[in-house]
């Protein structure tokens, strides 16, 4: 593929960014991968925080959109095995680190180009957070492979995504709908679900990532997938620019849906990159390889909904007004604990080597 | 032309793959795994199909954990350019 196709695929990720906001999502949140599985997991009543209720059609369009791209392809494979339990910890803890920041890598870079500079500081972390899962990678850190599953497996994540289409549009009493706040937010429902479909395809098709496009870079020297992240932050600047001309502002105070406790920003991305290089992609990527047939990817987007319902039950997420003692303490455990697990399989991988080995008389 | 690209379950896999190849004397470059191969976002080892025997020999010799080995054709470089259009 070339580098301005890449630049391209991203470009149109950015510009629909822009527009959704436009059409009224909320300011720097066209698309927000971790706020877009809040917002789900309170319509669907696991978390009661009023203000972030609503089944967001982004994310049905995103495992939809993926689907079908894949399934016409022939690429939708059902697949698992590969360490669900610790991918759905690594998953709730990825979220933990975003509400902390407020937004996924996604919203990062979209918060940037609206000139929120925040956003830099929560891309240091990411980017930080990145490293040291490399280093992990480098010295034997795997989740062990995947196998094949029977194709119903696959099925499951696509029905449900179909489920919350169908509660979206008849409004059960058991959904809950924000009346005020970023939950009550939001653009029209065809268009928002016709740029879920248009990005989830995008992204199966050109596998555009952001932590992918970071870890290439340390990993491999290699651009592509960054150029991707590039185009997005490009033509949602432009697009910000020209549709949403009143919202933007460069600098650190008073941003929409955001604080600027630097060291809080810098931690929550820390451990939102740390744990999506982990897992091999960041919340967005999971949702689409969930789409194609991924079940661990599946098990990992429900530890995402999962960490958002307790972020928000918990008192961890942050807001504008800044970070609760509980998030940081959240983000201090969530540190720990992946580190913890990084750990241990990086010494049982060493240990098993040196046992290897000594039967071998090395 | 022809290249082989050598998949692998993990992306450590792949790391390992280069250190102790290359430690072999075996020449080799990690790559992101060719979207025509695979819809994952994982690394790849890239090397000359000549080199495919030496490569196995080596696999079987230090136990190391592939995927596949695909053979691929590398696409002309089509000499398009703004310019070129003008002409």
């Amino acid at each position: 593929m070339k580098k301005s196709t890449i630049l391209l695929a991203g470009g149109v990720i950015g510009l629909l960014a822009a527009a959704l906001v436009k059409f009224g999502n909320p300011v720097n949140m066209g698309i927000c991968v971790a706020c877009f599985y809040r917002d789900i997991a309170g319509a669907l009543g696991l978390h009661r925080a009023e203000a972030v209720q609503y089944i967001r059609p982004e994310i049905i369009g995103f495992i939809l959109g993926a689907f079908l791209i894949a399934y016409a392809n022939k690429e939708f494979k059902a697949t698992g095995g590969s360490s669900p339990l610790i991918r759905f910890v690594l998953g709730f803890f990825v979220m933990i680190g975003a509400l902390v920041f407020l937004g996924c890598p996604l919203r990062m870079i979209l918060r940037l180009a609206n000139g929120d500079l925040n956003a830099l500081i929560g891309l240091f972390g990411y980017i930080f957070g990145i490293w040291v899962g490399i280093q992990f990678l480098k010295n034997g850190f795997t989740l062990g492979r995947s196998y094949k599953q029977a194709k119903a497996n696959g099925y499951i994540m696509p029905l449900i995504a179909l489920a919350l289409l169908i509660f979206l549009v008849i409004k059960p009493a058991f959904i809950y709908f924000s009346e005020g706040g970023p939950g009550s937010m939001h653009a029209p429902l065809a268009l928002s679900l016709i740029a879920g479909l248009t990005v989830g395809a995008i992204v199966q098709r050109t596998r555009i990532c952001t932590v992918g496009g970071f870890r290439d870079v340390m990993l491999i020297g290699d651009y592509h997938l960054l150029t991707g992240l590039i185009g997005i932050f490009l033509f949602a600047l432009v697009g910000n620019l020209v549709l949403n001309t009143a919202a933007f502002k460069i600098g650190f105070v008073e941003q929409p849906i955001a604080h600027n406790d630097f060291i809080w920003n810098f931690l929550g991305m820390t451990l939102a990159g740390l744990g999506s290089v982990l897992l091999g992609g960041c919340p967005l990527r999971q949702t689409i390889l969930a789409a194609e047939g991924n079940t661990d990817s599946a098990v990992t987007v429900l530890g995402l909904i999962t960490g958002a319902a307790f972020a928000h039950n918990f008192g961890t997420a942050a807001s504008p007004a800044g970070v609760p003692v509980n998030g940081q303490i959240a983000v201090a455990i969530g540190l720990v604990v992946v580190l913890g697990i990084a750990g241990l399989i990086v010494a049982r991988k060493a240990d098993t080597k040196q046992k290897e080995g000594a039967v071998l008389g090395q | 032309m022809e290249y082989c690209v050598a998949t692998f379950h993990s992306v450590h896999e792949a790391l390992h793959f280069e250190q102790v190849l290359k430690k072999a004397g075996l020449q080799l470059q990690l790559i992101p795994v060719p979207r025509e191969i695979s819809s994952s976002c994982g690394i790849a080892a890239r090397f000359a199909p000549e080199a495919r025997p030496d490569f196995e020999a080596a696999i079987a010799q230090h136990g190391l954990e592939v995927d596949e080995i695909h053979v691929l054709q590398e696409k002309p470089r089509k000499k398009k350019s703004l310019f070129s259009l003008l002409d």
